[in-house]
């Protein structure tokens, strides 16, 4: 850096656009060594950091002394000065990723090293870093604005309007680079049926679109509070676990996830809300491959909750248990009858799933009356596909309720939960065996 | 021109490109942060006038 300090101060009479052209020493001319110009790129990033974080600093100094001994005010300055440190260095990494990935490394011999800038490399490194990078900043932004937005509703029309000015700014930009990353996801598909003699559209599904919606979905997780991260950890983790094999299990499985996280996450104040969302998340993410008889089923319940939401904001919704209930039962009942059509077990163990997730979220938010949809919907559920799936349902229902239970299982809530589970399922042998263990687990 | 010196001058550009990316952003953060700072010292001034108005009721 010290080498091109005089071309820093005719930096100032010059446009912008111009500066490393005009130079007669230019920097990043293609005749000096790749190395140096590596250098030299490192150097005025490395400036630019210093300069971010000297106004950032200046500005903290200058607001602390204005606002006096308020103590929240204080708090709210370091959270933003923390905050905006982490977005500082989040830069700085990306920046020497980038820097990295387009200079090649030098041996110890001098010679460039092969390969180090070819686009293979760039396209499976660096881009879904970068896309992942700015989804997890737009994402744990958006969340942050609409907590303040909520707690803003008795401060000026100012501050509301910058921060809904950031919110939709971050959305935007979290919807482009969520397009980005499945647009990304679509063209590794393209080129390993190119590639990859024998590749299938399962293969592909399971070998790269669910890793990496997996990869997506955690990264967003990821910046989101310690204790909400580990719910929704949960959630994908049973996505991953249970993959279903046929796309209405799929549909239905990912929304029954979905709900749960919106329930988990407090992103939905009611059940009904919950299940919107489920519905809503989950056909959007599957809903590239999805048949069209499932998406229309999932369609029919966004649809009924859109009507009354056009009627008041979303948000103020208050379905009755009643509604719940049947808006729950009726996708489990057209999600079964599409089931039963295919007879297949996988999609039977799935749907138990749903059912049992319902409940366990109630469990996890301390809520006897979710737990109890969702046992409602596990015996709903059972009821239409007993036909088809006999005892192994329940066994199976109960079984996937108790493993997931066990690690939840906080309160009375969940001992009130469990008691009617053991009611439900103690009806025969295996039941009763599955019952003992649990209880040897819990003594 | 060859293919060496053009591949060369495509990462010189990319590195360019990295450098205004950079810039633009950390632009946007600390003017972002800026903001925030404000918006959390007009809160405090509404409500340092308050509590004066409160006390003045009081008086």
């Amino acid at each position: 850096m010290r080498k091109f300090e005089n071309n820093n101060q005719q930096k100032e009479k010059t446009k912008p656009d111009q500066i490393e052209t005009v130079f007669e020493n230019d920097p990043f001319s293609p005749e000096n060594n790749l190395e140096d110009i590596k250098n030299e790129a490192v150097n005025r990033g490395e400036v630019l950091i210093n300069e971010s974080f000297d106004k950032l600093n200046k500005n903290f100094e200058y607001f602390s002394e204005i606002i006096g001994p308020d103590l929240q005010s204080h708090t709210e300055l370091e959270v933003i000065k923390s905050e905006t440190e982490h977005d500082i260095l989040s830069q700085n990494s990306t920046f020497q990723v980038e820097i990295e990935a387009v200079i090649p490394k030098i041996d110890s011999d001098g010679n460039i090293l092969e390969n180090s800038l070819d686009e293979k490399q760039d396209k499976e490194l660096n881009r879904p870093e970068l896309i992942l990078s700015l989804i997890k900043d737009a994402y744990a932004k958006i969340n942050f604005y609409e907590k303040e937005l909520k707690n803003c509703s008795n401060k000026d029309a100012g501050s509301q309007e910058l921060l809904q000015q950031w919110l939709a700014e971050n959305k935007s930009l979290l919807e482009n680079s969520e397009t980005a990353y499945k647009n990304m996801l679509g063209d590794r598909v393209k080129e390993s049926f190119q590639n990859k003699p024998g590749m299938t559209p399962v293969r592909a599904l399971n070998e790269i679109i669910v890793p990496g919606l997996s990869i997506l979905e955690k990264e967003k997780a990821a910046a989101l509070p310690a204790k909400d991260f580990r719910i929704f950890q949960k959630g994908l983790d049973a996505i991953n676990f249970y993959m279903p094999q046929g796309k209405v299990a799929r549909t239905l499985t990912v929304a029954g996830i979905m709900t749960i996280a919106s329930l988990a996450l407090s992103s939905a104040p009611t059940v009904g809300v919950a299940v919107y969302l489920g519905c809503k998340l989950g056909r959007s993410l599957v809903g590239s491959y999805v048949g069209e008889k499932v998406s229309n089923i999932v369609e029919k319940q966004i649809d009924k909750h859109a009507e009354k939401k056009k009627e008041e904001d979303i948000e103020k919704i208050n379905f009755s248990h009643e509604d719940i209930n049947n808006s729950v039962n009726k996708l489990i009942e057209l999600g079964g009858k599409n089931l039963k059509s295919q007879k297949n077990q996988a999609m039977l163990k799935n749907f138990a799933k749903i059912s049992t997730h319902i409940a366990v979220a109630g469990v996890t938010v301390s809520s006897l009356e979710i737990a109890e949809l969702g046992l409602n919907s596990f015996s709903s559920g059972g009821a239409e596909l007993n036909n088809v799936a006999g005892s192994s349902f329940k066994t199976l229902a109960a079984q996937t309720f108790f493993a997931c239970s066990k690690d939840v299982v906080q309160d009375m809530v969940a001992d009130k939960v469990i008691d009617k589970v053991i009611d439900k399922a103690a009806t025969n042998n295996t039941h009763k065996r599955i019952v003992q263990n649990y209880s040897k687990l819990n003594s | 021109m060859t293919m060496a010196i053009r591949k060369k001058e495509e990462k010189i550009l990319k590195i360019k490109e990295s450098l205004s990316k950079l810039k633009l952003f950390l632009n946007d953060i600390t003017n972002n942060s800026e903001k925030r700072m404000m918006i959390v010292l007009k809160n405090n001034e509404k409500k340092k006038t308050l509590e004066i108005l409160e006390e003045l009721k009081k008086m």
